[in-house]
């Protein structure tokens, strides 16, 4: 192309992997999904089959959480 | 003598509960990322070796804040 | 003098803005509001379509070695994409969807520039239907190659993470949720956010100014301060229309490359 210079060497199979631009959306996408999928199940648990107000989503919640920040430590953790 | 109503605050507490929540995590992420920025610019090769950290960090600091949001909703009702 | 413009500035305008501005009148039948699809935002649709596909067109019309100055910004726009986006991002293999990846960028690029261009100035991405369409198309390209590429071991690629095997009942929902249903959805609110939003506060900004004058007509420096805050929105929009089809651009490219890539 025309006053483009050459498009820079893609990197080789043994090069360091890029730069993680992506790193905090895929971040705050595993923290949020995680407890939104915790805490809806945990509220699917406490109106169908617990009858409690509010526990079970809370519960589900923290383990949403915590599952989150485990992710996140194992995919773009050292 | 029956006691009187004088004043009356109406509201949420959740809402208070939350905006205090959000003070912690706030200043912490803020420290986190403070670190990255400081220590790349010291020394631009460590930002690679560093970026885990980053995130890491910023989960665990994160994960306290968004807590509060969902305990705001779990709580608003009675258990 | 002032106090005729001050009478003609302080016309009677409907002050705050709503979601209901965003509902514009149709234009062929002037001013109708049920049951009318050509409106303004119609309109704006297919000149964005039009003017882009008759720009390429004419600049690729007799290609030259030294280019002309048409050919040059034609060539230009499609290498940033192309160098900066797609090889930057996938590799080698990007260049099979520059071409995707350059028409993504500049109709989103076209189609929120509408919302700074005077007499248009409301751009359709601020209609989330249209961010809607162009995020589920680049849902369905990458997940449609992660199959392609890997088969039925997508699922596991994609949806497994490295962790011990007790734990991954907990883990695969997360993941599950977080690629392939908070993906698109955050492409398509991220673009129609931005889009909405803009436009909201140069409305806000606009109508505040006459709806101050309507009320007392010596707010009439504060109105002159808003009308001052509008312009330096719209410079700010213009950094925002970029970068978010820029971003836009840039995530289907990295979502493309995590389908590629090879298993951990």
């Amino acid at each position: 192309m025309a006053g483009q210079q050459p498009p820079s060497e893609p990197p080789k199979d043994d090069a360091p992997p890029p730069i993680n631009s992506s790193g905090g959306w895929t971040a705050i996408s595993y923290l949020i999904g995680g407890m939104l999928v915790w805490g809806g199940i945990g509220w699917l648990v406490d109106h169908y089959l617990l009858g409690t107000k509010g526990i079970a989503m809370g519960i589900g919640a923290v383990i949403g959480g915590a599952a989150g920040v485990y992710l996140i430590a194992r995919r773009l953790g050292a | 003598m029956p006691s009187t109503l004088l004043a009356e605050v109406v509201g949420s507490t959740a809402a208070i509960g939350y905006g205090l929540a959000a003070i912690g995590p706030g200043i912490g992420v803020g420290l986190v990322f403070a670190a990255y920025i400081q220590s790349t610019a010291r020394q631009p090769e460590a930002a690679r070796i560093t970026q885990p950290f980053l995130w890491i960090g910023f989960a665990v600091v994160e994960v306290l804040a968004l807590l509060a949001i969902a305990f705001g909703f779990i709580w608003a009702g009675e258990l | 003098m002032t106090g005729q413009t001050l009478t003609v500035l302080a016309a009677d305008v409907p002050f705050p803005p709503s979601v209901e501005d965003f509902y514009l009148p149709s234009i062929v039948p002037w001013g109708g509001h049920a049951d009318t699809w050509f409106t303004k935002i119609t309109l704006m649709l297919w000149l964005s379509v039009a003017i882009l596909i008759i720009f390429f067109m004419v600049a690729y019309r007799k290609p030259q070695l030294v280019p002309s100055k048409k050919q040059w910004l034609a060539e230009s726009i499609y290498g940033f994409v192309r160098n900066n986006i797609a090889v930057d991002m996938i590799g080698k293999e990007g260049v099979r969807f520059a071409p995707y990846l350059a028409t993504l960028f500049c109709f989103i690029f076209m189609m929120n520039l509408w919302g700074i261009i005077p007499f248009f100035q409301i751009s359709p991405n601020s209609h989330i239907a249209f961010p809607i369409i162009l995020a589920l198309i680049s849902w369905v390209l990458f997940i449609y190659l992660g199959f392609k590429k890997h088969g039925v071991g997508y699922l596991k690629i994609a949806l497994v993470p490295p962790a011990p095997w007790f734990i991954l009942p907990i883990l695969v929902p997360i993941e599950f949720f977080s690629n392939f249903i908070v993906r698109p959805f955050s492409l398509a609110v991220r673009l129609f956010a931005n889009m909405f939003a803009g436009h909201m506060l140069l409305l806000v900004f606009t109508l505040g100014g006459f709806a101050m004058i309507n009320s007392n007509a010596l707010l009439a420096p504060v109105s002159v301060l808003s009308w001052l805050m509008t312009i330096a929105l719209t410079f700010l929009d213009f950094a925002i229309i970029a970068l978010q089809a820029y971003v836009f651009t840039v995530l289907t490219a990295s979502y493309i490359q995590g389908s590629l890539a090879e298993g951990h």
